[in-house]
């Protein structure tokens, strides 16, 4: 077994997955429930574009966050000269790798910008196109949802021009910012960093996998500063302009940190979920043990905290002072029915069941019972991007009222499964190529012989 | 963790925390006989100027409770003003303590043992500061007891939906958590100073606290998880107290101080401080009593970088304020952002962007991490930048009222300054006592990381590290 | 004057390598009463001398559970039932709003159960304890290591431990005697 002298032994083609391993093979199960995924999504198109454009919204964020949080993990490592994590780098790095898709799943939510945006088609002055001033919808609502709750019971309602004029004059005075040209400038430049950095932190983990020369690992830590500031900064303004402009009235300065939050949650369970398949496939034995398990069981609850305080305090400071174009937000995801079962159900079954499963340290340190705890935080992840996206589509064609049919639950669903997918098609076979730890990296002792104090 | 695996690596720019001839003893020795021998006359100087700060502290006080609050500049519209800045910036020095202890322990960076029993003491000191000036503005000191959880004369209890009700809990239970804190990891160290005690009366003195800790690993076992429990206690509980703290502002409906970036923007903005005012009296220390062994060039560079990462956080939340003020579309909310850059008071706007956000940029460079004068001044300078960010968010989004009829404009009186340089007195006496008379740096916890200073093997070694055991015993 | 009961066996040790091996091997003697005694904690030793795991998690939880609660029934009855307030256009018993002093209670009482549970846990403070009674013990505090084993020990023996011990690379051993007496052996 593993001893520390080892280190320097330790070969790439001891730790590359086997063609016969069961891990070898996820990629074509992944690859299938893209596949269905899509048809779904196809037909969920053809049937409704307007929900379309919103489900794929979803699932292209379920995906971005997966990538986000993978790449701050292999950041932060780098960032503090991380020894005890080196074994488990990889994994995460095998998430970052797959950002070479995530261009291809972004794309179709071009399509979908006018409806998406209710800002998309306002001038500068606040009149809105000839055609249709509240986005194409089933009513005739606006997008904002001030006194939805209270009408979504009164189906005649309809906002008089008066508000609806305020409503545009507030957007567009920021058409300086939310315009379409500007728009489409932000997010090219966004893909393009994200491919850069975290391109550039795979290669220079996975080269060194061949000659061991120490220079891979130096260069990586100088990169990682001007990564996480261009990280944190493309994370922010993406989200501004794909979430936060979804209802242009409101605001947040927290949003971004809210982002970050529940991706770094969510790439500790990823972690820890797709590390726990390589051990059990046996393709790494001893080299990630119950310590680093512990660890990063530790690092899922410390980021869960976290991600807890940052949505309380935002939704707490809205909620105390109350004043509308910020309450919209929360106006929508608790003061109707139906939404606000989605919106406790964060509270309870994301936060507060979690925190206490995941607190106890028999259970980080016992392996099924942590898989279980980091399984069921990537499913409320999920959750939770319902819970960013689709209540403004809602507020469009429901008057805010979360009601499922048929084919929304295949759109959305079909959505999901295309972009994780197809993403997790990519990761899981490009993952093929390389050991599942870095054979090479200096500080591999460290990890090898890591015990949680 | 085997020694082997843990030596620094040359080859990607690793270098030893310690200098080669550090062991146990020679720790022992350097700390303890600080506190063994006569105080050195820069210690004098030192505690002699504290204790005139003491002083103008006592006569500013007295002068305020003997004639009002009227002493002070506070006018309507700037009802707060330097007290409450003088709580934010002690409050948010207090942050780095915890920050050290706790969260540099959880994530495991042994460098922090010889910085931590310090920023910890700083802590206690620096709360204490924090606590007085909501207590002297509260106008009526002898009603203080009104905060607590009491029924009044109308049988009416505290109003708990009051930030400033939250307060009293948080700054309190934060006094209490980072005493106990503090007062645990001296226990063992308290130990080694009673042992060491030639005469009677210091051996009680030092035994009476050290409790009669013997160095048992049966109670290291408990120990050890004590406080990584109080560790992981702290960490969310500084968190909460700067929050709490920013709640005060942030949940009215000012323009400049309703933003929901606030918590961890405060939080972001207390470590930040707190770091720099370590620095300062490390550095001050470490000349003082020769202590570089202890704390190394390496500590210091480590300590530059948290504060060029907490800096450029800092910075990020003034882009997002800056920014949101003007994506929100509230003519109030742009306003506050423009007058605080180009009306009356942007001289403390600028003061607190060059000093908070640009001079920690120097850090970039190794030369200036690590060189001593260039980090000292710009501990310094973040000191003074941090004072004026609580500055620039209290009085500029206070003096410009809703109503330009009530537009005001504060400056500080005679009584205001000596409130403040008293507050320093206050903190630097005690912390000179700190020095003088306990362990500035956690023995115990240095010597547990010298080279060689843990067994090359853990327990049963044929499967790998004591994981297995434990895996085994939970089976 | 008759010789005063034996109280333990002190073995003093340089290295820490030395005393980690030295109590596995009295770990698998199977002693019960006795004790390792370091100047900071050794990575693995819990191990080597066969603990469990520490308690103190769980009264850490249950006072934490009961400061949450506290400050849940505090508020609601003083704010909620018995003097309702309105604050804000806010129902009298909104629980966002306590949330901050719910945590702070929290946090308050779990530290006091880690702290306090930890004195209960290691029985301290105790100032009286045999191995006091070695001047070379003073050194426990400064850079070496310990061993005790107790005559309360059922496989305690005068000799057999003593010889026992010296086996185990010890630098020096000795029987401490009750009261201020000591025997260097």
């Amino acid at each position: 077994m593993s001893d520390n002298d080892q280190s320097k032994g330790l070969s790439a083609d001891d730790f590359k997955i086997p063609e016969s391993s069961s891990v070898a093979g996820l990629w074509k199960k992944a690859a299938g429930v893209g596949v269905v995924g899509l048809l779904m999504a196809g037909a969920g198109f053809a049937s409704d574009a307007e929900r379309f454009g919103f489900s794929w919204l979803m699932g292209f964020y379920a995906v971005l966050t997966m990538f986000l949080g993978t790449f701050f993990f292999v950041c932060i490592q780098h960032l503090t000269f991380a020894g005890w994590s080196v074994t488990v780098r990889r994994t995460a790095e095998f998430f970052v790798g797959g950002v070479i898709v995530i261009p291809f799943l972004f794309l179709p939510n071009l399509m979908s910008t006018s409806q998406l945006y209710p800002w998309w088609d306002l001038h500068g002055d606040g009149k809105a196109h000839a055609q249709d001033d509240h986005g194409a919808g089933a009513s005739d609502h606006g997008g904002h949802g001030k006194d939805h709750g209270d009408a979504h019971a009164d189906e005649g309602h309809a906002h008089s021009p008066m508000e609806t004029a305020a409503h545009h004059a507030i957007t567009a005075k920021k058409a300086a910012y939310l315009n379409q040209g500007f728009f489409h400038l932000r997010w090219v430049v966004c893909l393009l960093i994200w491919l850069w950095i975290a391109l550039r932190l795979h290669r220079l983990s996975t080269a060194q996998d061949a000659n061991g020369d120490p220079q891979y690992t130096v260069k990586a830590q100088r990169f990682a500063p001007a990564a996480i500031i261009l990280f944190a900064l493309s994370l922010t303004f993406f989200g501004f302009d794909w979430l936060m402009s979804l209802e242009p009235n409101w605001f947040s300065t927290m949003f971004g940190v809210r982002i970050f939050a529940s991706s770094a949650v969510l790439g500790l369970a990823l972690i820890i979920l797709l590390s726990l398949s390589f051990k059990n496939a046996g393709v790494v034995k001893n080299e990630i043990n119950v310590e680093h398990y512990h660890d990063l069981g530790k690092l899922m609850f410390g980021f869960l905290v976290f991600w807890a305080y940052i949505s309380f305090s935002e939704f707490f400071l809205i909620w105390y002072a109350s004043i509308p174009e910020e309450v919209v937000y929360y106006h929508m995801r608790w003061d109707d029915d139906s939404w606000r079962m989605v919106s406790s159900a964060i509270v309870g079954v994301k936060f507060i069941i979690p925190f206490f499963f995941v607190m106890s340290r028999n259970i980080k340190r016992r392996l099924p019972t942590l898989r279980m705890g980091a399984l069921w935080l990537v499913v409320l992840h999920f959750v939770e991007m319902y819970y960013w996206v689709m209540p403004h589509y809602y507020n469009k064609v429901h008057h805010g009222h979360l009601a499922l049919d048929g084919m929304g639950i295949v759109t959305d669903v079909g959505c999901f499964m295309a972009c994780v997918g197809i993403y997790l098609a990519v990761v899981f076979k490009r993952m093929l190529n390389h050991p599942v730890i870095p054979v090479k990296d200096p500080r591999l002792g460290r990890a090898l012989g890591f015990v949680n104090a | 963790m085997s020694s082997a695996a843990d030596a620094p690596i040359a080859a990607i720019g690793e270098t030893p925390v310690l200098p080669e001839h550090v062991d146990s003893s020679v720790i022992s020795e350097q700390v303890s006989v600080v506190t063994e021998t006569e105080a050195p006359l820069g210690w004098w100087i030192y505690f002699g100027i504290s204790l005139i700060g003491l002083g103008i502290l006592g006569i500013s006080v007295g002068w305020l409770f003997w004639e009002g609050i009227g002493v002070w500049g506070n006018n309507s519209p700037a009802g707060w003003a330097w007290d409450i800045t003088n709580f934010v910036w002690w409050i948010g020095i207090g942050h780095a303590g915890t920050l050290i202890s706790a969260i540099l322990f959880l994530f495991r960076q042994k460098w922090r043992t010889s910085v931590n029993r310090f920023a910890e003491a700083m802590t206690i000191f620096a709360v204490i500061c924090a606590l007085l000036f909501p207590s002297i503005h509260v106008g009526r000191p002898w009603h203080i007891y009104y905060t607590l959880p009491l029924p009044n004369q109308m049988a009416m209890w505290p109003n708990f939906k009051s930030p400033l009700l939250w307060d009293v809990f948080a700054v309190s239970t934060y006094f209490t958590v980072s005493l106990l804190f503090w007062y645990v990891g001296l226990i063992p160290d308290l130990a080694t100073l009673r042992d060491r005690a030639k005469s009677l009366t210091r051996k009680r003195a030092y035994g009476a606290f050290a409790l009669g800790w013997r160095g048992s690993n049966r109670h290291w076992r408990n120990y050890e998880r004590a406080y990584l429990i109080l560790a992981a206690l702290s960490t969310p509980l500084v968190l909460s107290v700067h929050s709490v703290v920013s709640f005060d502002f942030a949940t009215s409906v000012m323009p400049g101080w309703h933003t929901t970036i606030f918590p961890p923007y405060f939080v972001a903005g207390a470590v930040f401080s707190g770091f720099a005012m370590v620095m300062t009296l490390m550095i001050i220390a470490r000349q003082v009593y020769d202590l570089k062994d202890l704390m190394t060039m390496k500590h210091l560079e480590n300590m530059n970088k948290i504060m060029l990462v907490t800096g450029s956080l800092v910075g990020y939340a003034y882009a997002m304020e800056f920014f949101i003020a003007w994506y929100s579309g509230n003519e109030y909310e742009r306003y506050v952002f423009i007058n605080r850059a180009t009306g009356p008071y942007w001289w403390a706007y600028w003061w607190m962007v060059s000093c908070n956000v640009l001079s920690p940029q120097l850090f970039w460079f190794k030369r200036c991490r690590t060189s001593i004068p260039i980090m000292f001044v710009i501990s310094i300078l973040i000191n003074i930048g941090m004072w004026f960010e609580r500055f620039v968010i209290i009085v500029t989004s206070l003096h410009r009222d809703y109503l330009p009829s009530s537009w005001g404009y504060f400056s500080p009186t005679i009584v205001d300054i000596g409130c403040f340089v008293g507050s320093l007195g206050l903190f630097f006496t005690a912390f000179g006592l700190f020095i003088r008379w306990l362990p500035q740096i956690a023995m115990f916890e240095v010597k547990a990381i010298v080279p060689g200073a843990q067994p090359s093997h853990h327990g049963p070694h044929d499967d790998g590290p004591a994981a297995a055991t434990l895996q085994a015993k939970e089976a | 004057m008759s010789e005063q009961r034996p109280l333990l066996y002190l073995a003093e040790f340089d290295k820490p390598d030395d005393v980690m091996h030295a109590a596995e091997k009295c770990r698998d003697e199977g002693f019960e009463n006795w004790d390792v005694h370091t100047p900071y904690p050794l990575h693995g030793m819990d191990a080597a001398m066969g603990l469990g795991d520490s308690k103190l998690g769980w009264i850490v939880l249950a006072c934490g559970l009961t400061g949450v609660s506290l400050a849940v029934l505090m508020m609601q009855w003083m704010n909620g039932y018995d003097y309702p307030l309105i604050i804000g256009g806010k129902p009298p018993d909104a629980i966002p709003s306590m949330v901050p002093i719910m945590f702070e209670l929290t946090v308050l009482l779990s530290a006091f159960g880690a702290v306090l549970g930890m004195f209960a846990l290691n029985e301290i403070p105790k100032h009286h304890h045999p191995v006091f009674f070695s001047d070379r013990f003073e050194a426990c505090s400064n850079d070496k290591f310990f061993i005790s084993i107790e005559a309360e020990d059922k496989k305690f023996d005068l000799e057999k431990t003593k010889s026992f011990l010296e086996e185990l690379k010890a630098t020096h051993v000795e029987l401490v005697r009750d009261q201020e007496q000591e025997e260097a052996s």
